[in-house]
């Protein structure tokens, strides 16, 4: 599936940006009821044998060379989007291999990888890169390993550790997040990272939820569809930039200002179908679990 | 705004000794711990081991000693010489920990890079509340915070102070107020222990 | 690696490294590169067996997985022997294709470890030898206690290959390895690790908590005692009935009759072949249930666990 990217797009300042008929035809739509709350909306990834957002390990779309120039943009301006603990190094390595493996088995018209042993020659041609590298040597690339491969898929990541019976979020990058702050919430247990969402931890969702990624098992990828909405196409909704991009029209909710609607990660609860015709942007952050 | 109900703010149960330890060490960042910190029917007698804060600097602890109390000359040097002690402890310890929030925090750090579980060590944040607030957007750390509504120190930005607290970073998140609407506040209130 | 759930797997190479060891390399029957796996996981094989219509599903420690050999494990011929290892040992021969499930790991050192300390009884040694390699690569400080017949001396000291200045010890027998001692005197942000029989096990959990050690800190890796009193196994919604032998699980019972419970570490450990119960009194081998939902009854783990009576009804 060749993809025709838009390179030009923009997610700050003028705000070029807009989805072809067939990016709309493949927006994988969670809005199937009148109300929303929060639930614990995890699948196994079933791969979509008919294309769409569903049928690849990592989606790649026609947002994706101007989404990866949006996020070096971000990681420019605040390299501390991008942390991991030392003790995930081999996390960060796993992180690379998935990706490059998944891309370049999903779009071999796009990317190609390379391997003879342990030495790795990577190209991905939306981006122009073209990298030799050897496996387990951070040195021999430009960024951390974690980072690199980063910079080149769309949507934001964690690493989490499996241990003491829980997940916790030990690295990561966010430039797209909705509200929450990697270098403030790095190292936290899962219930920590999460305590600041509202309602969810009374209904057991995360407890739930929690069990349910502790059991994802290797080859066995799970997905939820995460989904917030933007009246810009924003991409950085992060806590640091709070004072930047707050007082801009941002959400939908009938006119009225809920800080607790910002804070609360904007997973909106509230979407009359004329909504959809105002937004400008529905932005799906679709997060898929592997092991 | 009080009563968060944020998961990541710190619970405090007052102490007693974990009858699971081998050895059990309190270290107090005052000369004496508060009635309250206590479980009933426990006391600072009931720990072999008692580290304290003379805030003199003619103190001359001896941190390696074992049983017994041992004074020093400030929680800085209390928390230097910790670390020190940790490194040459074996496993079966517990620590206990008794003062302001950031103190037992800073503990718990230590106790953290020796290698110590969370189900090793037990904190009692005691006293007024007195918070370390980091202000998301421009990092600084605003010290003694007593109220959910502060200016920062740094960026001068009015901030909230979320009940969303960073064990790593040991600070409460301070996010600005009145970044939708300009001016826009909420009634300052005294921060709860 | 990408969604995968069986790999289809040569035997690149088997050979016997003591009278009742056989350590087999398995290679993906496509030439493909194999899924990583860290030290500790398993994979599950499915292997045939005599006098069995169905293939026998046994878990095998990696004792390493590298590119240049591929998934490694070790198999003790057991006495009586199980359909799983009789096979490994008689008839399993180079190039056979074999079908297995991908690396999990159940068992997997902590990242905040300062020190591990790694207790290892018998063939128990599987994923201590994996630990070893791992530790070696990180330069994390270990220990290391392997308990063994002497006639397997020689084979598991050349197996661990201790470098100079490592703290390896073998000790042919239990009664020159002192788990007070050694546990005793290990420093903080130490781990401990015991794979091998429950009862050595049970011993190092029971001395590490008298010692004060949290559980944080105590990790086993359970291989699950398999075999008990033979009792009758009734499916609630047809009245099935299935016999469970004395040598055999719940789990390879139901399979064995065509029910796929699904399964993963079949080691009592995972959670995920947990069935509901209607009636019977069970005996609980697991580690995964809590205290409230063994006293309930109302749920067993057929991997490991069997009835305590002759007969027990699934709500199947």
């Amino acid at each position: 599936m060749t993809i025709a990217f838009k390179p030009d797009e923009t997610f700050r300042g003028d705000f070029r940006y807009a989805n072809s008929p067939a990016a709309i035809l493949r927006f994988p739509f969670p809005f199937d009821q009148d109300s929303y709350m929060y639930g614990i909306n995890m699948e196994p990834h079933t791969r979509s044998t008919m294309g769409g957002a569903f049928a690849a390990a990592f989606d790649v779309d026609e947002h994706y060379v101007a989404e990866c120039a949006e996020r070096a943009a971000v990681l420019a301006a605040d390299p501390g989007r991008c942390q991991v603990l030392p003790h995930m190094v081999e996390a960060e390595w796993d992180t690379l291999e998935l990706i490059m493996e998944s891309l370049s088995a999903d779009y071999p018209e796009h990317f190609t990888l390379e391997r003879e042993g342990d030495d790795w020659i990577w190209t991905n041609r939306p981006l122009s890169l073209h990298q030799r590298f050897r496996f387990g040597d951070p040195s021999s690339l430009p960024q951390s390993p974690f980072e690199y491969i980063a910079r080149q898929a769309q949507g934001d990541f964690t690493l989490q550790d499996q241990r003491d019976g829980t997940l916790y979020m030990d690295g990561g990058i966010a430039t797209t997040q909705a509200d929450w702050s990697l270098s403030f919430d790095l190292g936290m247990t899962f219930h920590e990272w999460h305590g600041p969402v509202p309602l969810a931890h009374q209904k057991g969702v995360f407890d739930r939820a929690l069990s349910y990624l502790m059991r994802v098992r290797y080859g066995h990828p799970a997905r939820r569809l995460n989904w917030t909405m933007t009246v810009h196409p924003r991409l950085d909704t992060s806590p640091e930039n709070y004072p930047v991009w707050g007082a801009g029209p941002h959400h939908f909710d009938g006119g009225q200002h809920r800080r607790d609607a910002a804070f609360a990660g904007r997973i909106a609860d509230i979407l009359p179908a004329a909504a959809l015709e105002r937004a400008a942007v529905l932005h799906p952050r679709l997060s898929c679990q592997h092991r | 705004m009080s009563g968060q109900d944020i998961k990541s703010r710190p619970v405090y149960t007052p102490l007693a000794r974990d009858p699971a330890g081998r050895a059990h060490l309190l270290i107090i960042d005052d000369a004496a711990p508060p009635a309250e910190a206590f479980a009933p029917g426990t006391s600072a007698a009931d720990f072999p081991e008692t580290w304290s804060v003379a805030a003199h600097s003619q103190a001359l602890p001896a941190p390696l000693a074992g049983n017994g109390a041992q004074a020093f000359r400030s929680a800085s040097h209390l928390i230097a010489m910790l670390r020190h002690r940790l490194a040459r402890e074996t496993m079966g310890l517990r620590l206990y920990a008794i003062g302001a929030e950031h103190f037992c925090w800073d503990v718990a750090a230590c106790a953290s890079a020796a290698g110590m579980g969370r189900d090793e060590f037990f904190l009692y944040a005691a006293g007024k509340p007195a918070r370390r607030v980091v202000c998301v957007h421009c990092r600084t750390l605003n010290e003694g915070v007593s109220t959910n509504l502060i200016t920062c120190t740094g960026c001068h930005a009015r901030l909230f102070v979320r009940d969303h607290f960073s064990r790593l970073g040991n600070a409460f998140m301070g996010v600005q107020i009145d970044a939708e609407v300009p001016g826009e506040t909420i009634e300052i209130e005294e921060l709860s222990a | 690696m990408r969604d995968q759930p069986v790999l289809s797997l040569r035997v690149a190479a088997a050979e016997a490294i003591a009278p009742t060891l056989r350590r087999v390399s398995l290679r993906a029957a496509d030439g493909a590169r194999l899924p990583p796996a860290a030290a500790g996981a398993h994979i599950t094989l499915s292997l045939p067996a005599s006098g069995h219509a169905r293939p026998l599903k046994n878990a095998y420690t990696l004792v390493s997985a590298d590119l240049e050999h591929g998934y490694t494990l070790i198999v003790r011929r057991t006495d009586p022997t199980r359909g799983g290892s009789q096979h490994i040992h008689e008839a399993l021969a180079v190039g056979d294709v074999l079908e297995a499930s991908v690396p999990h790991n159940l068992f997997a050192l902590h990242s905040q470890a300062k020190k591990v300390l790694m207790i290892g009884g018998g063939i128990g040694i599987t994923p201590l030898l994996a630990f070893i390699a791992a530790l070696r690569a990180r330069g994390t400080r270990f220990e290391l206690h392997q308990i063994c017949n002497s006639a397997d001396l020689r084979v598991f000291a050349a197996l661990i290959g201790a470098q100079p200045g490592e703290a390896v010890h073998l000790h042919a027998g239990r009664s020159t390895f002192d788990a007070a001692v050694v546990l005793g005197a290990q420093p903080l942000g130490t781990h401990v690790y015991s794979c091998g029989p429950a009862a050595l096990m049970d011993a190092i959990a029971a001395q590490a908590a008298a010692l004060g050690w949290p559980a944080s800190h105590v990790h086993r890796e359970d291989f699950g005692a398999a075999g008990g009193e033979p009792f009758t196994l009734t499916i609630g919604t047809s009245g099935a009935r299935i016999t469970v032998a004395a040598d055999q699980t719940m789990l390879e019972a139901l399979e064995a009759a065509g029910i796929d419970a699904g399964s993963l570490c079949r080691g009592g450990a995972c959670g995920v072949c947990a069935l509901p119960v209607r009636a019977g009194e069970l005996e609980h081998r697991d580690h995964y249930l809590s205290a409230d939902e063994r006293q309930s009854g109302a749920v067993v783990m057929p991997c490991v666990s069997r009835a305590r009576g002759d007969s027990l009804v699934l709500d199947i």
